[in-house]
């Protein structure tokens, strides 16, 4: 991350060293006010996802209310109150959606996680040793995306059943949703990432390389010593960029029925079905699950666009005609 | 460069091979019955066997192979397992309308990935540059379902309004089409113009700071002009290579807004294919999907040839 | 969509429609199912808010106009006696559009006995028990090749029913079993004798809908059927078709019953989602909404307080239901203690207050679809099967099975009301001591589980299942809904002989008991309602027949009450 400190002092060395670690927050605020947005949104998400099983008010699986009552309703057996009201069986909507955020996390986090491990690794062999290896990887990848992702997640989800899960930890929901990851992780062991690919061939040219190849230095070594360290700002913005994609896939999936089975509180499952049958006399039901998808989606896009700004070379220090 | 693209269409035949082997053996080897789907609860054993005898499924799986991939050679792609109607001629009904939505929200995005792009850059850092991200970036992170199922219920709630429902072919009635077909695209639009109009905006910042524009401007060119005439168009260029992405995208789109806006095309076709576990409705979309995809791909890369004079395909 | 696109969307209304996406594959006809609405509808169906359809018919009706119709299902090609996308949904375009006229149809309500509706047949005779004479009215064919406006006659019928006889056609197990129909012929033209091998109770219910069409004989070849543009002699004959998307079809001029039908077109679309066709109804797009896309009490009453008195509503019970099923072929489910534990377990009335918002009804039937005539009572059975969660919990322990086991539970989800339904009686199973996991799955996944024999499951949900499956060897998949009990058995095919109505209907409430008694492993819960909106210029609908586009038997009585 070295680098990212370094672009940000060319321009103003003097006033960063003179203000504290609040003026530097306030600097990037101001300087990248949607940037900062997104931070706060997906740090948000991340907590909610992480603490959600302690703050639920209610079990997000079963019904505790009378179907469909208003946002703001208090529950005459216990006391509580239903902020967001209750769906169609009388679960509590708040407690659904924060509990759905640890479905989209746990997708999310898994599926990048594996994407981007394989895709980097192959990227960076394919790049690195060229010849035969890179061709098949190079080929198999040309296979893969010839499929349009949407069919080839139908296609694996229908065959392979849609999972449920009850909530639990983070892993636990992963490994119970693990048809699901299937799915979207199949993909990656074809091709590898076409940018690591990329700047790998570019990075072996570079004299530190030779250097190190020169002294006897192995394959894995400068792979993992001098390679990997410099691609990781472009793994970073893959891994911010998909995540977004990959939250928004599941609920698609779920939407059409072939994504995380109905009942199992998710943010696309709760989008979808009879809720939406709902939407003119208990609009609560569809519109809470909705705003939290689109707030967690816009908080990723956000924090991946800024820190692509922060970290693409070609950016750095762009100031445009000025 | 006509070398380059017969060798690139030579591949293409490879590629296909191996996506119809997965195709068809990782639906056929799932457990299962297809019959029971079409044939429902309570079909009797009989029923079940006449069916599979019909539709040739109680045959080893590589002559099931074989005698469809020999369809396809002639130019057959077989017959749905759910009606017996031929693929082929389903094709052509439903071919004209994924096209339309295909065109629309490719050029709705487009128009306005490109055009907010290049005012983003223009105005770096403005109120403007930050305003026309958020919205774009927001639009995008609203799921497709969510944005054209609200499409279709808040009009119906607020003024009683839907756009007509029941499609016909566009020049019998082009009016009816066109309100059928724009405001869905658009909402698809949205979703895919941010991503455009991110890499135009870092791609024409990057044009910005080029020699060439700096030359322009100090022989005192209008700054209009130098935008205009001389840097969008170099700053195009990166733009193209995400075009072939973005319409694999839009066929996953186009489905979603298919089955909600009841238009009777390719993506409904294929949906139902996939649920119904329609072995050679599956077959012919992937094939023909992946040719879609594939080609879009390759017009990609000519395009970027013949705009970038650089780059020389042999 | 959801599956519903789903999703979800396959079974639809299942258990709003009755005709259940589950049920009716034999006949591929929803008609055949139509049997226990007769027990359910004992209460005469709610007139709706505005103005009843009998007091519409006393109104003179008024010719012209064009019926716009919406169904979420698609039917691939033309023929009426083969599966299309869905078995329960083939035929569904051409019945609503009217097409064929069958023999005779089967109303929903009346007293038992008297629901028989001849419609073609202008009359049946029995001389004996196992000869059926058949008169035809006279009638023609739409003018079209190859039929080319000929009369209907008797040897059509006989080729059509020898067709059904063979699969692929979906003729049902009364055509196909070799057991039952013994012989078609024509006595004259207009005239024919069906036999019968023995006695056979479910003669009428076996032609009710599309296995009673029929179809000229030049036409009767699967690809034919499939291809050709449909030739009947009903109210309506096709004019237009957009693949995918619109059937349309026009009045019949050489229709037998002048000056009917009053209306001059249909025109059905197909909307896959069901929101959509909330909203083009909403925009009056469409004069009509059913069960299909009105899938609660709650949403028919936005749509009437939106709506106002420009659209009535028509609320009937449901001809099928929710039921749940345990595998008899797996321990500890063949253990008669855990399947009444089960039974006195479950809190049906919350199940109907929570997920139908209390617009279903408690349903005791254990011989469902086209046999239920007598439905039992809760005081019939509340000393077998009674709620009483105490007795549940207790029994569980008696019976010494291993309660530290989490079984599963599969719930089919195309309709959610299901998945929600199958999660309460979960938590409710759990408060007695029985864990299990709610697992819902796909349409294709449930068949393939919960069909091919023993059965690949523990607990289930099921729609109320036909006659058959009570049997020990039912000849289909599913073996493991039936008690495999001989006296069920043998009762069973009592009941299938007797030809006598009433007699039949006391036999019936003698196997409901027995399967009561017995902890019958199909467990039947609640019967729920079904909604049909319409704007209140269509009028002519016949409450006999149920209201819904699918359901209704007739469509040349409707006439619209517009300028």
């Amino acid at each position: 991350m070295a680098t990212i400190a370094s672009g940000e002092l060319v321009g103003l060395p003097l006033r960063v060293r003179r203000r504290g670690p609040v003026g530097k927050v306030w600097r990037f605020v101001r300087r990248r006010p949607t940037g900062a947005l997104g931070i706060v949104l997906m740090a948000l998400f991340v907590t909610i996802a992480v603490i959600s099983p302690m703050i639920v008010p209610f079990d997000a699986n079963r019904s505790v209310g009378r179907p469909l009552q208003s946002p703001g309703t208090v529950d005459p057996r216990t006391g509580k109150t239903f902020w967001l009201g209750t769906d169609a069986v009388g679960q509590d909507v708040l407690s659904r959606v924060l509990q759905g955020s640890q479905i989209s996390l746990a997708v999310g986090a898994s599926v990048i996680l594996i994407n981007v491990t394989l895709g980097t690794l192959l990227g960076m062999v394919a790049g690195y040793f060229q010849g035969p290896v890179d061709y098949v990887i190079q080929r198999s990848g040309e296979v893969w995306s010839a499929f349009p992702e949407l069919i080839a997640l139908l296609l694996i989800v229908s065959l392979l059943g849609t999972p449920h899960t009850t909530g639990g930890n983070l892993l636990s929901i992963a490994f119970d949703l693990r048809n699901l990851i299937f799915a979207f992780t199949i993909g990656a062991v074809f091709g590898g990432s076409r940018v690591v690919r990329g700047v790998t061939l570019a990075l072996k040219q570079n004299d530190y390389v030779l250097a190190a190849r020169a002294i006897g230095a192995t394959d894995t070594r400068i792979i993992l010593r001098h390679l990997l360290p410099n691609l990781m700002p472009f793994v970073i913005i893959a891994a911010t960029a998909g995540l977004g994609a990959v939250i928004l896939g599941e609920a698609t999936l779920s939407f059409l029925g072939l994504g995380v089975a109905p009942g199992t509180p998710s943010w696309g499952q709760d989008l979808s079905g009879r809720n939406r049958l709902f939407f003119r006399e208990a609009m609560w039901v569809a519109l809470a699950p909705g705003t939290a998808i689109s707030l967690t989606v816009l908080g990723v896009n956000l924090f991946g666009d800024a820190l692509r700004d922060i970290l693409d070379p070609r950016l750095r220090g762009a100031r445009g005609r000025g | 460069m006509w070398a380059y693209t017969l060798r690139r269409l030579i591949f293409f035949l490879p590629v296909l091979l191996i996506v119809s082997l997965l195709t068809f053996f990782a639906t056929r080897l799932v457990p299962g019955e297809p019959a029971l789907t079409f044939l429902g609860q309570q079909a009797r054993i009989e029923e079940i066997e006449a069916w599979n005898r019909h539709h040739g499924l109680d045959r080893p799986l590589a002559v099931q192979y074989f005698d469809w991939l020999g369809g396809v050679l002639r130019g057959d792609p077989g017959e749905s397992l759910a009606g017996g109607q031929n693929i082929g001629s389903e094709l052509r009904a439903r071919l004209p309308v994924t096209l339309m939505i295909l065109l629309f929200s490719f050029g709705f995005t487009m128009v306005i990935g490109i055009t907010f792009g290049v005012l983003a850059a223009v105005f770096q850092d403005s109120w403007l540059d930050h305003s026309v991200r958020l919205f774009a970036v927001f639009g995008q992170s609203i799921p497709p379902f969510y944005k054209l199922t609200l499409l279709m219920i808040l009009p119906a709630i607020w003024w009683e309004y839907a756009p007509p429902f029941g499609y016909v072919p566009f020049w019998n009635d082009p009016l009816r089409a066109l309100q059928q077909i724009i405001p869905p695209t658009l909402m698809l639009a949205i979703g895919g113009s941010a991503t455009l109009m991110r890499i135009t905006r870092t791609s024409l910042l990057d044009v910005l700071r080029a020699d060439y524009v700096r030359t322009a401007r100090s022989k005192g060119l209008k700054e209009r002009s130098v935008v205009l005439r001389h840097a969008v168009r170099n700053a195009l260029i990166p733009v193209l290579t995400i075009a072939g992405t973005l319409i694999a995208a839009l066929m996953g789109g186009s489905l979603i807004l298919e089955n909600i806006t009841s238009l009777p095309g390719l993506g409904q076709y294929t949906f139902n294919g996939v649920i119904q576990r329609d072995y050679n409705v599956i077959m012919t979309m992937v094939m023909y999907a992946a040719i879609v995809v594939m080609s879009a791909h390759l017009a990609v890369d000519l395009l970027y040839a013949v705009l970038d004079p650089r780059i020389r395909y042999r | 969509m959801a599956r519903a696109l789903t999703r979800r969307r396959m079974l639809g209304g299942a258990l709003a429609t009755g005709a259940g996406a589950f049920l009716a594959a034999c006949g591929g006809d929803s008609g055949k199912s139509s049997g226990p609405a007769q027990g359910a509808a004992t209460q005469a169906p709610a007139a709706g808010t505005g103005g009843s359809p009998q007091a519409a018919a006393t109104e003179a009706p008024k010719p012209g106009g064009q019926l716009r119709e919406a169904t979420i299902t698609q039917t691939p090609h033309f023929s009426p006696f083969h599966p299309g996308a869905d078995p329960s949904f083939v035929n569904t375009w051409r019945r609503v559009n009217g097409y064929y006229e069958g023999q005779w149809t089967i109303k929903t309500a009346g007293p038992v006995g008297e629901r028989l509706s001849l419609r073609l047949a202008s009359s049946v005779e029995q001389p004996d028990e196992t000869t059926y004479i058949v008169k035809l009215h006279p009638a023609t064919y739409h003018n079209r090749a190859p039929a080319n406006g000929r009369k209907v006659t008797a040897e059509d019928r006989v080729e059509t029913a020898k067709f059904l006889m063979k699969p692929p056609a979906s003729g049902g197990s009364f055509f196909q079993s070799g057991k039952d129909l013994k012989s078609v012929s024509a006595v004259d033209e207009l005239t024919l004798r069906y036999e019968t091998f023995g006695p056979r109770a479910f003669f009428y219910e076996a032609q009710n809908g599309a296995p009673g069409y029929i179809v000229p004989k030049e036409m009767l070849d699967e690809e034919t059927l499939k291809r050709t543009i449909p030739v009947g002699q009903g109210p309506y004959e096709y004019k237009a078709h957009t693949q995918g998307s619109i059937e349309e079809a026009k009045r019949f001029d050489g229709y037998r019953l002048k000056p009917k039908p009053y209306i001059d077109e249909k025109k059905l679309t197909f909307m896959p989602d069901n929101v959509a066709v909330e909203a083009a109804f909403r925009a009056n797009q469409i004069d009509a909404i059913d069960s299909e896309s009105v899938q609660s009490v709650k949403q028919k009453d936005a749509l009437l307080k939106d709506l106002g008195n420009r659209v009535v509503a028509n609320t009937y019970p449901s001809t099928s239901g929710m039921a749940l099923v345990v595998n008899i072929n797996r321990k500890p489910w063949d253990d008669p203690r855990v399947r009444e534990a089960i039974y006195r377990a479950i809190d049906v009335d919350r199940i109907i207050n929570v997920v139908f918002f209390g617009d279903a009804r408690r349903s005791w039937y254990y011989s469902p679809a086209s046999t239920t005539r007598n439905p039992l009572s809760h005081d019939d059975v509340k000393q077998w099967v009674g709620f009483d969660q105490k007795k549940a919990a207790d029994l569980l322990k008696a019976s010494g099975i291993d309660l530290s086991k989490e079984y599963e539970f599969m719930v089919p989800v195309e309709n959610q009301s299901w998945v929600d339904g199958g999660r309460l009686a979960a938590e409710d199973l759990a408060k007695v001591g029985l864990k299990t996991r709610v697992n819902p799955v796909v349409r294709n996944i449930y068949l393939q589980r919960a069909g091919p024999k023993p059965g690949d499951f523990d607990i289930t949900m099921s729609v109320f299942l036909d006659y058959q499956y009570m049997k020990s060897k039912s000849g289909t998949f599913w073996d493991s809904t039936s008690l495999q009990d001989p006296e069920v058995d043998a009762l069973v095919e009592k009941i299938e002989q007797t030809i006598d109505v009433k007699v039949r209907d006391n036999l019936w409430k003698d196997i409901q008991l027995m399967l009561a008694r017995k902890y019958s492993n199909m467990m039947p819960m609640l019967s729920g309602n079904v909604h049909h909106l319409r704007y209140a210029y269509l009028k002519g609908l016949s409450p006999d027949h149920g209201f819904g586009n699918v359901s209704a038997g007739w469509q040349d009585e409707r006439w619209l009450d517009k300028k």
